[in-house]
């Protein structure tokens, strides 16, 4: 498998009134050509900013500070907008959480749709251009281009499930139920074929059912496609269903990574543990759900060393004044924790799964 | 967008108690203020009491109020908006004669407002607290701000004494165009009567630039803050996900939801500019139906008042169905 996105040290900042707010503080991923990997954190932990800044379109005052994100082989930083939005749509594509306000609610489906496949394919690409000669030949062309983008529309709304395509076509965003709706996202980010998808906690905003549904369609997609997918949850459930590898995000920083398994059956770092234990379960005495005590930090404010330290149960004097650098722990496997092999020792001797585990002081 | 012709219908019947209303307030106010219209006709002195007694039973002053009232409406449907006292006229005819005019300069004002206020207010909202927004911002205030008399002064001063633009009147003297739709502008056209187009031109400027003024500023800053809430949207970001260009996206995806409410305070500030009108109609002596009105109320010419502002308020209540019908058209989410 080749390598198809590789983030270095990427860093986005915002620059608000209050000072300088750190939403992406140097994170790595990599993500191989068919893979499907999984983000994982809190509200603003930069998950989405780390989306975002891939497709580069940071919000203002945001800005990208640092960092490389190679895409099959090109550095996007380095891309010019207008260079940039020939990758957006057709390479990578991006779907967003609430599909209410995602399709733009005063054009018709159908428009939203033929749009981004006009946009991306060439000429020749829709339709063979026409015998016709001087005038007419433009209109003619126009209308081809016209009619084979509204077939391929038809075709990817069939693709997702969408029923009777061609009626629902001419419809509003608003005549659509959540869950059709999110289709026909998913369905324009397909439109183009692109070798990366990144859906931005796209089961969030949907009710259980349809959320089971969507991620099927999205397993779907990742086979029949070969399309790869950058997937932004902090639904552990949502990311082990899909994912093959996950990356945990804290505080604009990266966690922990390793295959959805390993992080799911034997988490390392404290953060994946707590949110592993904060995951209500069948059969269990306790009825009440364990949360991570504390909040999120101010990313404008930062502790000096572990950003997780002012929350975390194992927190030593070394935690507050030094930051955990990213260990390798094992095949595919890193860490940003001083004392994860004293916790993967104390796993061992507990011989206990994710979320068994007790917190000191709990 | 789907327009149901009932419902349409529903709208439409809905407006009939709007002019009865207005009908009766307009009667019973010019009936109640002081002053005898017929003594005002006769001017002080050389009448006797009863050439007076026998104009007022000729039109039919001497009935009883509701009686009147009844004439009133009952003389709108046969098409009489009653007699002018003053010009001894149809009151009908005498505004039919003048509307031409005020609308005129009613549509010039609201094209150059328009031709302003959208390309300012969309650069102000999409480069928000640049120089051209700022410029905006204190423009607008200022043009809300302004008077419209006393911006036409200015206009009158810094422009007109001797130099590029006529102090008053629709057209020079002995130029007016051969008489098509009444609209000097569009009758030149029509007659390729340049030398007059250039002349109306000439004098329209000064009075639709005032008149248009504070709409100006009211669409600008309407323009620019619903451009403000929609670019925030997240149907702009995955807009701008699809690969499209910025100015695609202000201008396709952007622009057709933040007109929605624009196009609402437009049209229903195009009865502001009726109202506006008389102002700036007096100030610039422009032959239309604000200066005829301001002149009927202190002539005391009641047939006259009631049938211009008869006048006046069908023509809200069309701009106000305007905006109605506008909105369903654009959103569609919404039926009438």
């Amino acid at each position: 498998m080749a390598e198809l996105l590789k983030i270095k040290d990427l860093q986005v900042h915002f620059f608000t009134d209050y000072g300088v707010v750190k939403a992406v503080d140097g994170i790595d991923l990599t993500l191989q050509e068919g893979e499907a990997l999984g983000i994982l954190g809190e509200s603003g932990c930069g998950k989405s900013m780390t989306a975002l800044a891939v497709m580069g379109l940071v919000p203002f005052p945001g800005r990208i500070t640092g960092g490389e994100i190679i895409f099959a082989g090109r550095d996007l930083c380095r891309l010019t907008e207008k260079e940039m939005r020939r990758i957006r749509g057709k390479e990578i594509a991006m779907i967003f959480q609430d599909p209410l306000t995602t399709l733009n609610p005063v054009l018709k489906v159908g428009e939203q749709i033929t749009e981004a496949i006009r946009l991306h394919h060439e000429e020749g690409d829709l339709s063979p251009a026409s015998g016709r000669r001087g005038f007419f030949r433009f209109w003619e062309d126009r209308r081809r281009r016209e009619m084979a983008a509204w077939k391929k529309a038809v075709e990817m709304m069939e693709k997702v499930g969408i029923p009777s395509p061609e009626l629902r076509m001419e419809e509003y965003p608003h005549q659509f139920s959540g869950g059709m709706r999110q289709r026909a996202m998913i369905a324009i980010a397909l439109s183009c074929n692109p070798r990366l998808l990144i859906a931005d906690e796209l089961t969030t905003a949907l009710d259980v059912t349809i959320q089971a549904q969507i991620l099927d369609l999205m397993r779907r997609i990742k086979e029949d496609f070969r399309t790869s997918i950058l997937f932004i949850s902090h639904d552990l459930g949502a990311i082990s269903e899909l994912c093959d590898r996950a990356a945990v995000m804290y505080a604009g920083k990266i966690v922990e990574t390793g295959s959805v398994q390993e992080i799911t059956g034997a988490p390392f770092h404290p953060y994946t543990q707590g949110i592993l234990a904060s995951i209500p379960r069948l059969g269990e005495k306790e009825y009440r759900i364990k949360p991570i005590p504390g909040n999120v930090p101010d990313l404008g404010d930062l502790p000096a060393g572990c950003s997780f330290f002012p929350r975390c149960p194992y927190g030593q004097a070394k935690c507050k004044t030094e930051l955990p650098p990213l260990e390798e722990a094992g095949e595919g496997r890193q860490v940003r924790c001083f004392y994860w092999r004293q916790i993967r020792a104390q796993r061992e001797e507990e011989g206990g799964i994710g979320g068994e585990l007790s917190f000191a002081g709990d | 967008m789907t327009i149901n012709l009932t419902q349409f219908i529903n709208r439409l019947l809905q407006t009939i108690p709007v002019v009865i209303g207005v009908t009766l307030i307009v009667f019973s106010l010019m009936h109640l203020t002081p002053g005898d219209p017929v003594e005002i006709m006769m001017g002080q002195g050389s009448v006797t009491e009863g050439e007076i007694q026998r104009i007022r039973e000729e039109l039919g002053l001497h009935l009883p109020l509701p009686i009147q009232y009844f004439r009133f409406v009952t003389g709108i449907f046969k098409g009489d908006l009653g007699y002018s006292i003053y010009y001894r006229q149809p009151a009908g005819e005498v505004i039919f004669a003048r509307l031409p005019a005020t609308f005129e300069l009613m549509v010039v004002a609201m094209i150059i407002s328009l031709a302003i206020a959208l390309p300012l207010g969309l650069i102000s909202a999409v480069r928000q607290y640049s120089l051209v927004d700022k410029i905006g911002t204190i423009g607008a205030l200022l043009g809300v701000s302004m008077p419209g008399f006393w911006l036409g002064l200015l206009l009158i001063m810094a422009f007109s004494v001797n130099w590029i633009f006529p102090v008053a009147g629709r057209i020079d003297f002995g130029m007016a165009p051969q008489r098509i739709t009444g609209l000097y502008l569009l009758d030149s056209i029509l007659t390729f009567n340049w030398p007059s187009f250039w002349s109306a031109l000439r004098h329209i400027l000064l009075p639709a630039i005032t008149l248009g003024m504070s709409m100006t500023a009211l669409t600008m800053k309407t323009i620019r803050s619903s451009m403000l809430e929609v670019i925030r949207e997240d149907y702009i970001t995955f807009a701008r996900a699809k690969g499209l260009s910025r100015s695609q996206v202000v201008l396709k995806h952007a622009l057709k939801n933040a007109l929605i409410p624009t196009v609402t305070v437009i049209t229903l500030n195009m009865g502001v500019l009726l109202g506006g009108n008389m102002i700036v109609e007096t100030v610039f002596g422009w032959p239309g139906l604000g200066s005829l009105v301001v002149n009927a109320i202190f002539n005391r010419d009641y047939p006259l008042v009631q049938a211009s502002v008869l006048i006046y308020a069908i023509t809200f209540i069309i701009c106000n169905l305007l905006a109605d019908f506008l909105y369903t058209v654009l959103n569609p989410r919404v039926k009438f």
